[in-house]
């Protein structure tokens, strides 16, 4: 005869473990090690899919209909095989869109409709509810089982008692609290908002970038200009925004913006330029600046000599012949 | 064609042969009685196939 504290001790010693191991992983992951990196321990850790339920369920099925209990383990099997395909892109789409749940998921697929993302949110918390509860009653039912240990009584199939006698109750509280404590934790306003905050950081960081410009680069200047495209953050008003107007004045009073052409900015050509310094020197680990200063300068005085210049696919003749009603004869 | 996408590709295929071989026309050819070294038929079939998809997933995804 097994004493119910000897379960409840087992148990919570378990639970113990798992906090223990998720705690660890947490901490390696903090560190950049994370354990999950593994192959192997990524693959072993899919068991999650497998429940409390799963006991149960495939074991019932197993003694009811024999092969009947395989599908549910095949199906995911033949579905790992479309991961490499399916998940990545899944992956990639929520990466960029930073989307966390399922519902922001089919929404944000069907032009960021609200309306369909609160619908898939319903149906996912109903449909879970019946799943939920078996995991509570497998986790309930296994506990008055094993109470009864060495004999084998099944519990009743409905038993009434009083929502504090229920080891359900009991186990729902201590699961909720595990969920708690390493589910939600990671919640992370920044990370669900990061479009919203990367504008901000852009705009204050221009502003900044000018500040230092102004005030120590060129702080005894009598006029300075500034010559730039039209991004959104290079306008008086984004100055406004971030100083407010009295600040804004004060500040670009010695200021004459000049903003190069909308659709033929020249400054692309120097972004072009950028772009092939990133791809063909930047794009790999460089330790330290010493050594970037040598490999950028190297690849500058390589793409001299070359004579590089930029391939027009718009050639002269082209604007001749599409511009020719505008051109004064 | 770029080596990840034909590792994609593979792998669909592979998901694709699984598909078929656990569905009904070749299922139904194991579904009989007789002993394979003790196993019924039909599951020995099934284990057999789903190993062997695993072995090919891991062979077509570790291949360089």
């Amino acid at each position: 005869m097994l004493h119910g504290w000897v379960i409840v001790a087992t148990s919570f010693a378990y639970l113990g473990l798992l906090f223990a191991i998720a705690y660890y992983a947490d901490k390696r992951a903090d560190a950049g090690r994370s354990i999950i990196a593994s192959p192997y321990i990524y693959s072993l850790s899919l068991g999650v899919y497998a429940t409390a339920w799963t006991f149960y369920g495939s074991v019932g099925r197993a003694a009811s209909d024999g092969i009947g209990f395989l599908p549910i383990y095949i199906g995911p099997t033949l579905m790992i095989a479309l991961w490499w395909v399916v998940m990545r892109k899944i992956i990639r789409i929520s990466k960029q869109n930073r989307i966390t749940s399922l519902a922001d998921f089919i929404a944000s697929r069907y032009g960021k409709s609200a309306l369909l993302g609160g619908i898939v949110t319903i149906i996912a918390v109903v449909g879970v509810i019946p799943y939920i509860s078996l995991q509570l009653k497998a986790v309930s039912n296994s506990f008055i089982i094993l109470l009864q240990y060495p004999e084998i009584i099944m519990p009743a199939k409905v038993s009434v008692m009083p929502v504090l006698q229920d080891t359900a109750f009991w186990v729902a509280v201590i699961l909720s609290g595990f969920t708690i404590a390493f589910g939600t934790r990671n919640l992370d306003v920044a990370e669900h908002h990061q479009g919203m905050v990367a504008d901000h950081r852009a705009k204050t960081d221009f502003v900044a970038f000018v500040q230092h410009l102004l005030k120590q680069v060129y702080a005894t200047a009598r006029r300075i200009h500034l010559v730039m495209d039209n991004l959104n953050t290079h306008f008086r008003k984004c100055f406004e925004e971030v100083l407010g107007v009295k600040k804004a004045n004060a500040l670009l009073r010695r200021v004459i913006f000049h903003y190069t052409p909308k659709h033929a900015s020249w400054l692309n050509m120097a972004e072009i330029e950028i772009g092939i310094l990133d791809r063909q020197c930047l794009d790999r680990r460089l330790p330290d600046q010493a050594t970037i200063i040598t490999e950028v300068n190297a690849w500058q005085s390589r793409r001299n000599t070359e004579q590089r210049g930029i391939e027009w696919k718009f050639t002269r003749q082209d604007a001749d012949t599409k511009m020719a009603r505008h051109y004064v004869s | 064609m770029d080596k990840f996408e034909s590792k994609g590709q593979r792998l669909m295929a592979l998901a694709l042969l699984g598909w078929i071989l656990f569905n009904y026309p070749i299922l139904a050819l194991f579904n009989r009685s007789g002993m394979l070294f003790g196993i019924p038929i039909l599951y020995a079939y099934l284990f057999a196939v789903w190993g062997l998809l695993i072995a090919l997933m891991a062979w077509v995804v570790e291949k360089r």
